[in-house]
């Protein structure tokens, strides 16, 4: 019994070296840090800047309205003269907060549903990849604007929305895992002693393919970022006062000749929002396995 | 089995999942909010009226039933009538299509002009300039809000320089703009895959061989190379038109452009059902026909394909 | 006999992140007209390297920093890339190991034999039909007129690599090399392949370097074997001779092999083949050698020339350093 644990011992240490080296590759590449860094701010200006903004997003005072970028209000004052930069910190809260939201949603679901269907294979995934099928014949925004003029606006919706519009490439994505994982051998083995489907499937295929899941995530928690604005912008997602990133630049737009200000900053942060998630995701990956990176590749 | 055969085949295997989009939208638009009916009448209707105009809508008669007459009228190519406008949807739908097409194919245009040069170039010389340069175009591309950059774009060329106009789309000068921003978004994409493609085949098996029986270095890369990367970069293209008929939305949005997407944001707020109901089915239904022909493309150019299909 | 080929001193390192490996290091032999000269080792022993750098084929992050590969008196690595091409293909070939991923799948096998006409003699490939039906009929290919239409992925194993023979032997080149030609096929078909390739080379009297790690195949058909380790040459020798009275530690380990295949495995060949990053200090093979002495720790033995047969072992050259 000592030498059970004792290799127990070993598998810990080597995991957490497996950790650290992980780490290390990750800083050496200093794209992929710099935007970690960048991303963490923003995270923590989701949650602690509402408590620390010069004024309140929602005060407006029609007689400052429009102002340019001043000593006064670093990012101008839109339309209403609420100070840009309290709206945008305001809205960081919104924007990540809908796009972390709907990546989960729409992961937890899409990851179960494409584990059981490439797992289990046969009527169960002829089902579900036609059901799939089906969802991608839309474009996602398409999918997404559908969901959301049938729910109608708010927050909550656009979190459903959005979620619901990315449960088909979490499917796909998955079940090109789950095959590429299906014939190794360990699985066979767990096969053999007996266990049930469900023990492997969450037991050895899931803890396998997470590592390719969460680097895919990051780059469509920007997607969902994105599409997220995008929806504000045209309205149909958060509704005024509450200051999302894209219903900003949907309400400055027809300001845009005199006062550009209104929009530019607003675009400014989900750009770099966009793009920290994006080259994380792409020192993560480099960081990782390449048998991982592989996995990935091969999911297409 | 034959080239006919096959894309019958293909066609076949659509139809299951058209339907399935038809049936998706039948049950979304059966949940929006608010009775189409009394909506169309008005708030000063009477209950009469809203019954008699529920009656001439159809909506009175059981679901299913509802929707077997669609389907049918499908057949017949008719996607209803719009509620807004009164007239056939189809009408609507393709009044719009040309400038949504035209967009589509521009940006597309431009994107491949752009995209596949610099993709090529930077997979045989990635630590470049112009290796760097194609990878932040494909950082960009992926991380840029669309309609934020169209919104500079006019900014900057609409009201600072007075270049361009910003909306609309009377001439050929209103199409520069919606275009360019519209390729940003799919260069992105395209030059990536550009680079990791032609990277992959030049790093094949058969590119040694070439150079070992002594070819010159430009037969190889076009000749062997090149070929052979086109095939995943030709299938994306194709996919990216097909996403575009849908996608081009925020872009139309932004730059007024009267397409097919901006007529189904307008019905959104419209409240227009039968509108809703026939432009998402129809988009939806372009993109599978779409994605049968780049199926169908793909097995021409790739003899392994065709030899999987054939059966040869 | 003539020598068509020298190497000399032949150095190809591989330049990686984790450090340099040394894959080819200070590697010398010599071919002749008309012989077969086996090269055998383990993977990763170097012998596909030396391959590539005969024809300079070694592509960054690999480079050829030292050394002279002299064909027919010219050294190879002095010639610029425009002569280098000339060479390839016509007057020294290469035939790979995988046919299918060595042959272009979008292309056929017709095409891709005629390009080797295209190259050297100028001719669109796809006028030289009657040529590549000709060089098909003679690696007996069934039905040539209608098998240069088919692409690789129609052909069997056995087929493709007649294909990949063929074009290396369309243009009657001095110098055939084949690194590992039946290590992807059945062991039905490695026989028919080797037996035509061997008939093709006495044929055109060219001279062969056949490359593997299967010492049954070496000693039916090269006249002399080289053997490698660890990116070095350990012995070179008659094959007759080497067969019978080996060496070097390692060729006996391996010629053990061959006679008993399954008891000699755990006495004389213990370990893994070292890293080339970190080759271990001295002598390469010496944490697996059954003979190995202090020296062996210290030093790299040189080389020996005993009876026309050269090793590199401290057991022979009787001094040290």
């Amino acid at each position: 019994m000592g030498e059970v644990s004792i290799v127990i011992e070993k598998l810990r240490e080597a995991k957490a070296r497996q950790r650290a080296l992980l780490w290390l590759k990750f800083k050496s590449n200093k794209a992929a840090f710099i935007s970690l860094c960048i991303l963490t701010f923003i995270f923590l200006l989701a949650i602690l800047g509402p408590y620390m903004v010069p004024e309140s997003p929602y005060d407006f005072n029609l007689s400052r309205a429009l102002e340019p970028p001043s000593l006064n209000s670093i990012f101008g004052r839109d339309e209403l003269g609420r100070n840009i930069l309290s709206r945008v910190i305001v809205g960081s809260r919104f924007s990540i907060g809908v796009a972390l939201l709907s990546v989960l949603l729409g992961g937890c679901i899409g990851v179960l549903l494409g584990l059981v269907s490439g797992y289990i294979g046969g009527k169960v995934d002829v089902v579900i990849q036609r059901f799939t099928d089906i969802l991608l014949a839309f474009p996602t925004i398409l999918l997404a604007i559908a969901l959301i003029s049938v729910l109608g606006v708010g927050i909550g919706n656009l979190i459903v929305s959005i979620g619901v519009s990315t449960v088909p490439i979490y499917i796909r994505l998955s079940r090109s895992l789950v095959f590429q994982i299906r014939s190794e051998d360990y699985i066979t083995a767990a096969f053999a002693l007996g266990k049930s489907g469900r023990y492997i499937m969450f037991r050895h295929v899931l803890p396998n393919i997470l590592p390719a899941i969460i680097v895919q995530s990051t780059y469509y928690m920007g997607l969902s970022l994105l599409l997220a604005s995008g929806l504000g912008f045209l309205g149909l997602g958060v509704q005024p006062p509450i200051p999302e990133w894209g219903a900003m630049i949907g309400s400055g737009r027809t300001y845009i000749y005199s006062s550009p200000h209104v929009i530019i900053f607003p675009g400014l942060f989900i750009l770099i929002s966009a793009l920290c998630f994006n080259l994380t995701g792409d020192g993560l990956r480099d960081a990782l396995d390449p048998r991982i990176k592989v996995m990935i590749r091969r999911a297409g | 089995m034959s080239f006919t055969r096959y894309v019958a085949l293909r066609i076949f295997q659509a139809i299951p999942t058209i339907i399935g989009v038809v049936v998706v939208m039948f049950i979304l638009v059966r949940m929006l909010p608010g009775d189409p009916a009394r909506l169309i009448a008005g708030p000063e209707a009477s209950e009469e009226d809203v019954r008699r105009i529920r009656e001439i809508l159809g909506l009175n008669k059981p679901l299913y039933i509802q929707f077997v007459e669609y389907l049918l009228s499908l057949l017949r190519g008719d996607l209803g009538l719009s509620i807004k406008f009164g007239t056939p949807v189809v009408n609507e739908i393709m009044s719009r299509l040309p400038y949504t097409i035209i967009l589509a194919v521009t940006a597309e245009a431009i994107a491949v002009a752009t995209a596949l040069p610099l993709g090529i170039i930077s997979a045989m010389k990635p630590q470049s300039r112009i290796g760097y340069l194609s990878t932040i175009v494909s950082l960009l591309g992926s991380s840029i809000p669309i309609y934020w950059m169209g919104l500079v774009f006019i900014a900057i060329f609409a009201v600072e320089l007075r270049l361009l106009p910003s909306s609309g789309a009377e001439s050929p000068r209103h199409l520069v703009l919606p275009a360019l921003t519209l390729s940003l978004l799919l260069m992105g994409n395209l030059t990536r895959i550009t680079k990791v493609s032609v990277i992959e085949a030049l790093e094949s098996n058969y590119i040694t061989t070439a150079r070992a029986k002594g070819l010159s270095e430009r037969i190889v890369i076009l000749r062997h190379g090149l070929r052979n990367a086109m095939i995943p970069i030709v299938t994306i293209m194709g996919i990216q038109l097909g996403a575009l008929l849908g996608g081009a939305i925020l872009t139309e949005t932004v730059f007024a452009w009267p397409g097919v997407g901006l007529l189904l944001v307008d019905s959104i707020f419209y409240r227009d059902y039968t509108l809703i109901q026939g432009i998402v089915v129809f988009i939806a239904s372009m993109i599978v026909a779409i994605n049968i022909i780049v199926d169908v493309v793909y097995v021409v150019i790739d003899p392994r394909v065709r030899g999987i299909i054939w059966g040869r | 006999m003539q020598e068509i080929l020298r190497i000399e001193n032949l150095k190809v390192y591989y330049y990686l992140p984790q450090g340099i490996v040394k894959a080819v290091d200070d590697v010398s032999f010599n071919v002749y007209t008309d012989e077969v000269l086996g090269i055998a080792g383990e993977s990763g022993s170097g012998k596909s390297t030396v391959a590539h750098a005969i024809l300079r084929l070694v592509k960054p992050p690999g480079e050829i920093i030292g050394g002279r590969i002299l064909f027919k008196g010219r050294d190879l690595l002095k010639l610029s890339e425009d002569e280098m091409r000339a060479l390839r293909g016509r007057e020294i070939t290469l035939i790979f190991q995988d046919p299918s991923t060595y042959l272009n799948p979008v292309y056929t096998v017709g095409f891709q034999i005629g390009e080797v006409y295209e190259a050297h003699e100028k001719v669109k490939p796809k006028k030289a039909i009657h040529k590549v039906v000709d060089i098909l009929r003679s690696v007996k290919i069934p039905d040539p007129t209608r098998r240069i239409y088919s692409y690789p992925h129609e052909l069997s194993g056995g087929m493709k690599q007649r294909i990949l023979i063929s074009m290396g032997i369309a243009l009657t080149p001095t110098l055939i090399i084949a690194d590992e030609p039946t290590s992807a096929l059945d062991v039905t078909i490695q026989a028919q392949i080797i037996e035509l390739l061997d008939e093709m080379r006495r044929e055109i009297r060219a001279s062969m370097i056949f490359i593997t790690h299967d010492l049954h195949l070496l000693s039916e058909i090269s006249n002399r074997i080289m053997v490698m380790y660890a990116g070095k040459c350990v012995e070179i020798g008659e094959t007759s001779k080497i067969t019978s009275d080996p060496l070097h530690p390692y060729t006996k380990a391996l010629m053990q092999l061959l006679r008993y295949p399954r008891k000699s495995k755990l006495q004389s060949l213990r370990g893994s083949p070292p890293s080339l990053i970190n080759p271990p200090r001295g002598c390469r093979f010496h944490p697996r050698c059954l003979y190995s002495m202090d020296t062996c720790r210290e030093y790299e033995p040189n080389i020996v020339n005993i009876n026309g047969r050269t090793v590199s072992c401290f057991l022979y050259s009787g001094r040290y350093g």
